[in-house]
Parts: structure tokens; C-alpha cells; sequence
């Protein structure tokens, strides 16, 4: 379904959320039982871009557990980045080195966890940050409108679940509004990802429940390739796949936070070689042991 | 056209002087077509399983594969294949890095680098690995570590010219996707410059930590192949910075250039092909034994 108009957009918005909820009625059972139910806006879990993307490659792999959140200079280069490119709209002879110095320098457009992670990394780690902040604002300039207004820069979205306990949030690196609706703009590094259609899929609907009208389209771009950019039209199908995803997530949280014991989909590649389980794993062990276990395609030497 | 200016400044004063390099109509797409054909015959000798992943040949090992095929598979499943010179290198990397982005110049060149590492080494295993490296020496071999890093920052950034002007990007990924996925050649450049939105030239620069050898060169050209295809244009130039003795070469990306380079890439991608189907590596001794995982065991190294 193409070219949906305004009231078709509110409508889908609602298949959006009642497919999120039906997905996930299992699940936020989980969070909310035992000692856990306050009545807090804390969401005991929370699901982003980086948990979805993980539970597509390998469920089993990406439910051994996270490491606890560290704000280190490749977490924030993206917040840091597009402070600067905004400060890179509003002057526009502002130099990328200048505008990402002054960015880390005055630390005043970041949010708090940025601010306070560049505080903890010291001079050397806010240097790195500046060397990945330059590289992102190129990407983003090769292949996005140059002079977008500044608040449509770097657009966050997220649904919280009536319990509460559960939060989804996506990211995109530019909206742009008009009369036929919202357009999101992604950027990836390559042009077929496996998952790429799933993962799209999952900020559809979460962008679509969280502003209860569907986006018009979400645009995939490839700023490394020079690929032509992707558009996905947001659809019935896109968005019950998505809430297909943030289940998938979900399930694999509640198995971190050790809310859930269950055999999830064993996913064989490249994380094969540093998982956890992969000896006790059918699919993983004979994928290493096969011409899957080749790095990059090429095999051992003799 | 290639040339060798006294310094980097002398580079980019050069290519901003040179008319722009004009490519005949699907000069481009042609280059493409014959990569494509290369990389569909590397997958069918590969026959790869669905699974497997595609054939992923970064700049490195394309250089591997056309030096020497042992080495190229010997290095592509080592996890550690670092030396004094590839910690030099990696160090030098972040140093310049640095010194674009204004940072100020070093009293101690090793123990900035060193803190530049480890703020890296969170995230980055390649960081983490010469973290580790550095960590393990004695106080004698950092001392001597110093001295030769900085001398060889201090000989590379002689002549390096205001580069704001220039918007340079750092570490910048140019990758080239081929056979449906199944293929991808990729690069990172070091410092990358111009482009429309500061109205000058693209120009990709490599930094060589040690001395740059003529084969240098004609692998750099790869940047400017890769570089072309991804944005339907080709850049100016390709210019090469050399830690070890200062000095600066310079190449224009021209047809000529680009004809280099994608028969290099098509026989890398034929030598990739032929490899992982089984066939046996051919060994190929030389300078790069100094730097190759294998070299232990390689009955034709050169030492």
C-alpha cells in the first residue's frame, strides 16, 4: 500500500499499536511480575535500534547477556555529531574540525549522558570522539540534504507499554516534515544487510505508535557505497513484521534480565567465533566448522 | 600523471591548479561492468555456501592477494599479527589524526598516542591488541619507541598545510558492493579532503608510517578507483605521505589510474576466487615476510 493519505496514516498508526501490544502480551507479563511493579516512567527494559539489530543476527547469541551501559566514543560520536552539524546549519561557514571542537568544547546542545560521558573519557577519549564525529558528519553530508532545519537533525522516537515496564525507541538521522507526512532518514553502511527490511521495519512501528500517525516513508541511504537511497513505504505488512522484531527483542531482554528461560533461533556467522555457546550449539559448531568458519571468505593457509 | 611534490601543501597547491580531470561517457560504468563480471566468476569459483557471508576484501588484503597469497590467508586468521613497525603504524594513524583535527603538538609523542589507544581500546579490538602490545614493553623499548615515533610524526607532518579549508575527514569508508552482495571491496582513508561542499577537490591522503615504496602507490590507486565508483565521479588525486624519510608522491586520478586499478582489483578478485575454491597458495618472498603470520612456518620466507 502506497501513497496512504493523512486519515489512512491514523489508522495504521492504530494496527501499529495493536500488533505492538499483541506481540508483546506475553512478554510484559514477565516485567511486571515478582517484585518489579512500580508505578515509575522507569522502564525496567528498554529495546533500541542496537538490540533489535543484535536479536536479528543470532537470538541465542544476543540473549547471553549485555555488558552494562558505558558511554564510550563510539556511543557518543552520533550525539556529538549531530550537534555539530546543526550548529553546521545555523552557519553556515562553520568548518566540520571547528564545528565538532566547538561542540565538545561547550557541551551545552548534548544531552546529559553525553555531557557527562566526555567529562569521564578524559582529553584522549574526547579526541577519539572528535576523529568518529568528523567521519559521521562526512557520511551524513554525502548523502543527506545539506541544510536541513536544525531540529530536524538526529530524531529520537519511543512507545512506552501501558504496564510501563517496557520501553521501544528508535533513532533516525533526519526527518523531513511536509504535507504528505513525516519522511525518516536512515543512513547504513551497506546496501543489503541481512536484516535490513526487518530492522526498518521495527522503526516503522515504533515511529508509528510512538506519534500515533505512520510515518509517509522511511528512506534508507548508503553513504558508503553510493548506492541509490532505499524508499520503504509503511505499510499493514511493515508494520506487523516490526512488531514481530520488538518482540523478538523483548524476548531476548527478559532472557538477559533473567525474567525468561527459552531456546530462541540459533543464527550462524560471523559472532560464532565469539560466542559464548557456540561449542554447545548445533548450527554454530557446524558453521565453524564448514566453509562458514572462513574469515571474509578466504580460508586458513594449508 | 604522477609527481613528487616537496610537501603536502605543494600537493594540494597542484591539484587545486589542474583543470579537473574529465572521464569519457561511461567511462565509469565500464570499469564497473568489468568488476562485476570479475566478481561473479570469483563467486562461482568460490562456490560458497548460502551462509557463509560475502567475499569481504578490504584494500589490505587486496594488496595481500596480488603480493602474496600465503600471506594473505596467513594474516587474515592470525588475531595478532602485530610488530613493532604495525604498532608504529597504527600509532602514527592516531597521531595524525590528532594533529587534523588541531589537536596540539605532542612534548611526548608516545604518550599521547598511547592515551589515544587506550580511549580507543574500549570499542575497538585492533586499539585493544595495541594497547596490549604497548603495555607489554620495557621502559628501554618505549624510550626508543618515542624517539622513533616522533621523529617519523615530526618528518610526515613537515609541509602539512591548515587543513580546515578543506574539510578533512577522518577514517573515511569507501566500499564498492559487487555480484549481489556476495562481494565487497572496501577502503578506509586516511585523511580524505574536499568535495562540493567546500568547493575543492576530493583528495584521498594515505599516510605510510615507514617508507613508501613504489608499490605503495599503485595499491593507493585503489582509493581512487573505489572512490570514483561511489560517487560517479573520480577524485583528483591520491597522495601518499611517508613517516620515514618525508617524502610526498602524488597521482592524479585519471583514466589511466583508474584502467590501473581495476585490473589489480579484477585480479585480486580472480586470485580470491581461485583461493577459497582450495586451490593451494602460491608464496611470493619478499619485503612483506617481515610481516607476515606465516613467516614461522613458510618454507620459501625470505628473512
Amino acid at each position: 500500500m502506497s501513497g496512504a493519505t493523512s486519515p489512512d496514516r491514523e489508522e495504521l498508526s492504530g494496527e501499529a499499536t495493536a500488533a505492538l501490544l499483541e506481540g508483546l502480551r506475553g512478554l510484559v507479563v514477565a516485567l511486571s511480575e515478582g517484585k518489579y511493579k512500580d508505578a515509575s516512567d522507569d522502564a525496567r527494559l528498554r529495546v533500541g535500534d542496537f538490540n533489535v539489530k543484535q536479536a536479528l543476527t543470532c537470538p541465542t547469541y544476543a540473549a547471553q547477556g549485555s555488558e552494562p551501559f558505558q558511554p564510550t566514543p563510539r556511543r557518543m560520536r552520533r550525539a556529538v555529531a549531530a550537534a555539530a552539524l546543526r550548529s553546521m546549519t545555523r552557519t553556515p561557514d562553520l568548518d566540520i574540525v571547528t564545528a565538532v571542537r566547538q561542540t565538545l568544547r561547550e557541551r551545552s546542545s548534548l544531552d546529559e549522558w553525553v555531557a557527562e560521558g566526555l567529562e569521564q573519557v578524559g582529553s584522549a577519549g574526547r579526541a577519539v570522539v572528535a576523529e568518529l564525529a568528523v567521519e559521521d558528519i562526512g557520511a551524513r553530508r554525502r548523502s543527506l540534504p545539506w541544510r536541513p532545519a536544525p531540529s530536524d537533525i538526529e530524531q529520537r522516537r519511543h512507545w512506552q507499554h501501558p504496564e510501563r515496564a517496557l520501553r521501544l525507541a528508535t533513532d533516525f538521522h533526519l526527518q523531513d516534515r511536509d504535507p504528505d507526512g513525516t519522511t525518516y532518514h536512515l543512513l547504513s553502511r551497506s546496501p543489503r544487510p541481512t536484516h535490513e527490511t526487518a530492522e526498518v521495519a521495527y522503526r516503522a512501528t515504533v515511529a508509528t505508535a510512538a506519534e500515533r500517525r505512520s510515518p509517509a516513508r522511511i528512506v534508507v541511504h548508503y553513504p558508503d557505497t553510493g548506492h541509490a537511497p532505499r524508499q520503504v513505504e509503511v505499510t499493514t505488512e511493515l508494520l506487523n513484521e516490526g512488531a514481530q522484531v520488538a518482540a523478538l527483542a523483548v524476548a531476548v531482554g527478559l532472557i538477559q534480565l533473567g525474567l525468561r528461560r527459552e531456546d530462541l533461533d540459533r543464527r550462524p556467522g560471523g559472532q560464532c567465533h565469539r560466542c559464548p555457546v557456540a561449542e554447545a550449539c548445533g548450527p554454530g559448531s557446524e558453521w565453524r566448522a564448514g566453509p562458514g568458519r572462513l574469515r571474509g571468505g578466504l580460508p586458513p593457509p594449508p | 600523471m604522477a609527481w613528487e611534490p616537496s610537501s603536502l601543501q605543494q600537493a594540494l597547491d597542484d591539484v587545486d591548479a589542474f583543470s579537473h580531470v574529465s572521464l569519457a561517457v561511461n567511462f565509469l560504468e565500464d570499469l564497473r561492468h568489468r568488476l562485476e563480471a570479475s566478481a561473479r566468476d570469483a563467486v562461482t569459483s568460490a562456490a560458497l555456501p548460502a551462509n557463509a557471508g560475502p567475499l569481504r576484501l578490504p584494500k589490505r588484503v587486496m594488496e595481500d592477494l596480488l603480493a602474496c597469497e600465503r600471506r594473505a590467508l596467513a594474516n587474515r586468521h592470525t588475531e595478532s599479527q602485530l610488530n613493532r613497525e604495525l604498532v608504529i603504524g597504527n600509532l602514527i594513524d592516531d597521531l595524525v589524526s590528532h594533529h587534523v583535527l588541531g589537536g596540539t603538538a605532542p612534548d611526548r609523542a608516545l604518550q599521547l598516542a598511547t592515551h589515544l589507544v587506550a580511549a580507543k581500546a574500549c570499542d575497538d579490538e585492533a586499539a585493544a591488541a595495541t594497547a596490549a602490545w604497548l603495555e607489554a614493553r620495557s621502559q628501554a623499548e618505549r624510550e626508543e619507541l618515542d624517539q622513533v615515533v616522533s621523529e617519523r610524526l615530526e618528518s610526515l607532518l613537515k609541509g602539512w598545510p591548515e587543513l580546515r579549508p578543506w574539510n578533512p575527514r577522518l577514517g573515511e569508508t569507501v566500499s564498492v558492493v559487487l555480484a549481489d552482495g556476495d562481494v565487497v571491496i572496501s577502503g578506509r582513508i586516511d585523511v580524505a579532503l574536499g568535495g562540493d561542499w567546500c568547493e575543492r577537490p576530493v583528495v584521498a591522503v594515505e599516510v605510510k608510517s615507514g617508507a613508501a615504496r613504489e608499490e605503495h602507490r599503485t595499491d593507493h590507486l585503489l582509493y581512487g578507483l573505489l572512490l570514483a565508483l561511489r560517487d560517479g565521479h573520480a577524485p583528483a588525486a591520491v597522495v601518499t605521505c611517508s613517516g620515514a624519510d618525508g617524502k610526498v608522491a602524488a597521482d592524479l586520478v585519471d583514466e589511466d589510474a583508474l584502467e590501473r586499478a581495476t585490473r589489480r582489483a579484477s585480479r585480486a578478485l580472480e586470485i580470491a576466487g581461485a583461493l577459497a575454491s582450495g586451490k593451494t597458495p602460491d608464496e611470493n618472498p619478499g619485503w612483506r615476510c617481515g610481516f607476515c603470520a606465516d613467516s614461522h612456518r613458510c618454507p620459501s620466507v625470505k628473512r
